[in-house]
Parts: structure tokens; sequence; C-alpha cells
């Protein structure tokens, strides 16, 4: 049966062939620079002598790396945990606000104006408040990343529910289609690319978030740890955790890029058309 | 003769559809512009009628309006002799853009009528995949909207009106878009597929040539705002065939109907302030 996504209505997209070249090119350039940038900051070190505190050369930052994989294994796991609880209650949160929002007039009236002023408070002032509220634990980071990720999920996916063509809902309507029918079948799937949007945003937020729950008070996690080895002069200890951290960053953001793709193949291939036409 | 064949010719005479002083006005920018000024029109079951007129007298908003999208401010609408107040999703109602869902493929998109009645998936899909041939879509089932021809696509959106299993079929210049040589492709298929359905049809056209080839009568709207001008019944046999549009019983038909239409159009422009 050809079902949504099934292999035949794979088949149908247009061949995706000449990517592989691209994708080797489009990697290449960053690669290059990226070798670029740190030969010279090797060099630099070496040849001006610049203490290992002040700044580490790239090669003692990453003998730190290996000689320390144990604890910064550790505290990765306690920060990965801390962003992957707090991104998943913020996207559920977010999807959840966002539907009510657009669905229920008087809800948008109600709960927008506190979802927009939720982000005017600083982080810096909430996060040593819920300390004193919540304790040391778990539970203060998570409602960090919670208060920082939850907000691009709902902007987005309230205007990906709003960004329908009247056209295509009365179309729905003159075939009998209810509200609820036509949220659900029409609405809902044209947010997702904006919901994917929202959420590429969201997980990036996640990880500083959850960097500036543990900077405020804990006790491990990949914030504390560069908060507690700058003081003590171990500074490549501290650039080796700020790593991990981009690479943890980057790679959930590819994370959601690659679900996107899979998730919603029409809107992939419907872009590449449209880009295709315009050339 | 039996009593129930004069009953059915008794309801024979009812009307599928009939509109009675139908005006409707638009309010924009603290402007009130009339788009239609009393109009009457009524389609008999089963009967082909076209709706032609100049660019903006109105057509879609009278086409909106059978289809229930829209309420006249003056006048009555009936279906089958009785108040047409609750139509809406029970017209059918094809509009010029296909406005196939780009996230489902062909045959999800053609069985929408029944999945939104609560008729079960699988079944909708056996029906459609049973019309996919006589539709020119046999081997697309799978494709997404984006990959078809605009042909193609205006034939799956069609397909879907159909299959919303109505009795009466509006439609919106549903060739306007293509190119002639699929137009006229697609007119004769239509002329092939209305005669074997039975439905009533009412089509929105620019196009003179595809009013008098298809229709039983032609209703020619005056510039904006929109009133009748004329109604053309068009006496040609059937079953019809393109190439009929040569003959002199058709030209003369069409001759009729575009001096009309043209007359139409000289007042739209000379008074655009209408
Ligand atoms: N919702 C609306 N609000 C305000 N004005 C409208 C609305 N819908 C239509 N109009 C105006 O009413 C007039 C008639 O529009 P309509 O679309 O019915 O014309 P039409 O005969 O179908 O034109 P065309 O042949 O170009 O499709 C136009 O001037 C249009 O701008
Ligand atoms: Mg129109």
């Amino acid at each position: 049966m050809t079902t949504r996504g099934s292999a035949e209505a794979r088949r149908g997209l247009p061949a995706a062939r000449p990517r592989r070249r691209a994708w080797l090119g489009a990697w290449l350039g960053p690669a290059a620079l990226v070798g670029a940038i740190i030969a010279l900051w090797q060099g630099a070190v070496m040849a001006f002598g610049i203490p290992h505190w002040k700044l580490p050369a790239p090669s003692t930052i990453a003998a730190e790396l290996v000689a320390s994989r144990g604890l910064f294994l550790h505290h990765t796991w306690v920060t990965l945990k801390e962003v992957s609880l707090g991104f998943g209650v913020a996207l559920a949160t977010g999807v959840l606000l966002a539907a009510l929002i657009a669905y229920f007039r008087t809800f948008q009236r109600v709960a927008y104006p506190f979802v927009i002023a939720s982000q005017t408070i600083p982080m810096v002032v909430i996060a040593p408040l819920l300390l004193v509220w919540v304790g040391y634990g778990l539970a203060p980071k998570i409602i960090v990343i919670v208060l920082i990720a939850f907000f691009p999920i709902v902007v987005n996916t309230v205007d990906g529910l709003r960004a329908v063509d009247p056209d295509m809902v009365h179309m729905m309507r003159t075939l009998g289609a209810s509200r609820w029918q036509v949220f659900i079948k029409v609405q809902v799937p044209t947010s997702l690319p904006f919901l994917f949007s929202g959420t590429k945003i969201a997980i990036t937020f996640s990880v500083i978030g959850a960097v500036i729950g543990e900077w405020v008070g804990a006790s491990a996690g990949l914030g504390y740890l560069t908060s507690i080895s700058v003081p003590l002069f171990l500074t490549a200890r501290s650039f080796g955790a700020v790593l991990i951290l981009a690479a943890l960053g980057t790679a959930l953001f590819l994370a959601v890029a690659l679900l996107q793709r899979q998730a919603l193949p029409w809107h992939e291939a419907q872009q590449r058309r449209q880009a295709l036409e315009e050339t | 003769m039996p009593p129930t064949t004069r009953l059915e010719s008794a309801r024979a005479m009812v009307p599928k559809l009939e509109l009675a002083g139908i005006r409707k006005q638009f309010s924009f920018a603290g402007k009130t512009l009339p788009v239609l000024e009393g109009v009457d029109l009524s389609v008999e079951e089963g009967e082909f009628v076209s709706v032609i007129g100049p660019s903006g007298c109105g057509k879609s908003t009278l086409l909106n309006i059978m289809a229930g999208l829209e309420e006249p401010d003056q006048g009555t609408l009936c279906m089958d002799g009785a108040d047409a107040a609750g139509r809406l999703g029970k017209v059918g109602y094809m509009p010029q853009k296909d406005l196939l869902l780009p996230w489902r493929n062909v045959l999800d998109n053609t069985i929408l009528g029944p999945e939104l009645q609560g008729v079960s998936r699988s079944r909708a899909r056996q029906q459609a995949l049973g019309l996919m041939e006589r539709f020119g879509l046999k081997g697309f089932e799978g494709h997404y909207p984006f990959l078809l021809s605009g042909g193609m696509r205006q034939r799956a959106a069609l397909l879907r009106t159909v299959l919303a299993g109505r009795d009466v079929i509006l439609l919106d210049e549903p060739f306007g878009a293509l190119d002639a040589l699929t137009r006229s492709r697609l007119q004769e298929w239509l002329l092939e597929l209305w005669s074997g359905l039975g439905k009533t049809m009412v089509l929105v056209t620019h196009d003179v040539d595809e009013a008098t080839l298809l229709s039983d009568r032609v209703y020619v709207l005056t510039a904006r705002p929109g009133r009748v001008k004329m109604v053309m019944p068009v006496a040609l046999p059937r079953p019809r065939t393109l190439d009929m549009v040569t003959q002199p019983a058709f030209l003369s038909l069409k001759a009729s109907l575009m001096t009309a239409l043209r007359e139409e159009d000289l007042r739209a422009q000379e008074e655009p302030w209408r």
C-alpha cells in the first residue's frame, strides 16, 4: 500500500545523486579553515612561549582530553542528561502551548503576553533564585533549560500553525471538514517545518541553559567543570570542557536536521525543486 | 404509467440548484463594492451549465456562494427545492488552484473527502485506486503533488472532488492555468467523464469554446456588478467531440457568446471605476 513515507512514495522524489560531491566541497572549506586556525594557534603559543595556564596550545588541550577522559566522560554524561531532560520538557510544553495559542483565541490573548514576558527576565537573575527555591539538584538546571528553550519552539510553531493557505482551508471546508479536522490535517502538517526550525534553535539553547544552570550552583557537569578549572589555573581542562560543549551542541543540531530530512521528505524535496526552478 | 414514474418526472421539474435575486457586496477600506446585483440562475439535475463573464465580474463569488463559502446579502438559494442553508460541505467544489496537500501523495490527496466523512482510509483508497486509470493517474498514486504536471494536478484535484461523492460539482476555471493543447485534451476528457458520472456541473470559465463545447446552457454575466446578461441554450447533439468546434452550428453559437462577452468587457474597460 502506498502510505506516506513508504518506499514507493520515496521513489517518486527527484534523484539526489550529484549531492555526494557537493557534500565533499561543502565540508572541505570549513575543515581547511579550522585546520589553519589550529596550526596558527599552535605556532603562536610555541613561538611566543605563552604559559599553558594562560593559553594552552591545541596539543596541550588534546593531551588533557586524553589524560582526563574518565573525568570528562563523567561530566559530559551529567550535562547530556540535563540537556535531554530539559529539552524534552521544553519541546512538550512548547508544542502544547503553541497548539493552544493557535487553536483558542482567548488562550492566545491570555497566555502569549506571558510567554513573551518570560524572555525579558534575565536568566542571571532567575538562576540564583531557583537555587534558593528548589535546591542544588537536577531541578534548577531543567527549569533554566526549559525557560530558555521553550520560547523558540512556541514562537515558530505558532507561526507555522498560522501559515496555512486560506484557500486550502476553504477547500477543506467544502469537503466537509470541521475546524478540528482542518487543524489536524492542514495546520499541523503545515507547521512541522517551522517546528523543526524552532527545535534546532531550542536544542542549541538547551546546551547554553545547562551551562548557566551549572555555573550558578552544581557539583557536576561540563559547565561546572569549566567554572572550577579556571580559578585553579587548569586552563587546558577548561578549554577541553568548552570544546566538548561545542561538539555536543553541534551534534544535537545536526541530529535534529537529519531527523527533519527523514520525517518530512516532501518538504526537503519541494525546497530542492523550488531552488532548482529559481536558477 | 406506474405512479412512481410520474412522481419522478414531477421531481425532475424541481431544479437541482436554484438561485434567485442573489446580491453580494464587499466592503473594503471603508468603500463598498457591489459585486453581484440580483443574479437568477437555475441548474437542472444532471445538467452542465457554464458561467462566463468579464474578469472581476463576480463569477468566483457566485460559485463561492453556491458552495456555501460565502453567504449572499440578499436572495434565496435552494437545492432540490429546499432552502440550502447548510450546504457547505454538501456541494462539490473544485477551485482554480488545485490545492493538493503537499505532504500527501496523490492517492491520499484524492481520498480526503471520504476520509473527512469518516470512511476508513483503506476502504477509501480501494475506491480511489479503481478510478486512477480513468483520471489518467495510474502509476502516479505514490507521487507527491509537486512532481506532477499541471494537467495531472488538475485531474487529481477533480478526482478528489468526485470522490467526495456530491451530486453537484462546481468548477472554477479548472483548466485556466494550462496550455492550450492540454486544456482541449482535458475538456474532451471532462465531457466523457461527465456523461459517465451523471453529476450536475457548474463551470466558471473565460474560454468561450470550452463553455460552448461542454454545456447544455451558458450564462453570460454583465461587467461588475454582475447580473445575468443572457442565457444561451447549446442545442448541439451529444456525445460531443473536439472536432465539433469547426462546425457552423458551433461557430454561430460561439459568435453570439463572443459578442455578448465583448460588449461587457468593453463596458468594464470604459468604466473602470465600477
Ligand atoms: N473577500 C473579498 N473582499 C473584498 N473584495 C472581494 C472579495 N472577494 C472578491 N472581491 C472582489 O469582488 C470582485 C469580483 O471577484 P471575483 O473573484 O468573484 O471575480 P471573477 O469574476 O471570478 O474574476 P476572475 O475572472 O478574474 O476570476 C473583484 O473585484 C474582487 O476584487
Ligand atoms: Mg474567479
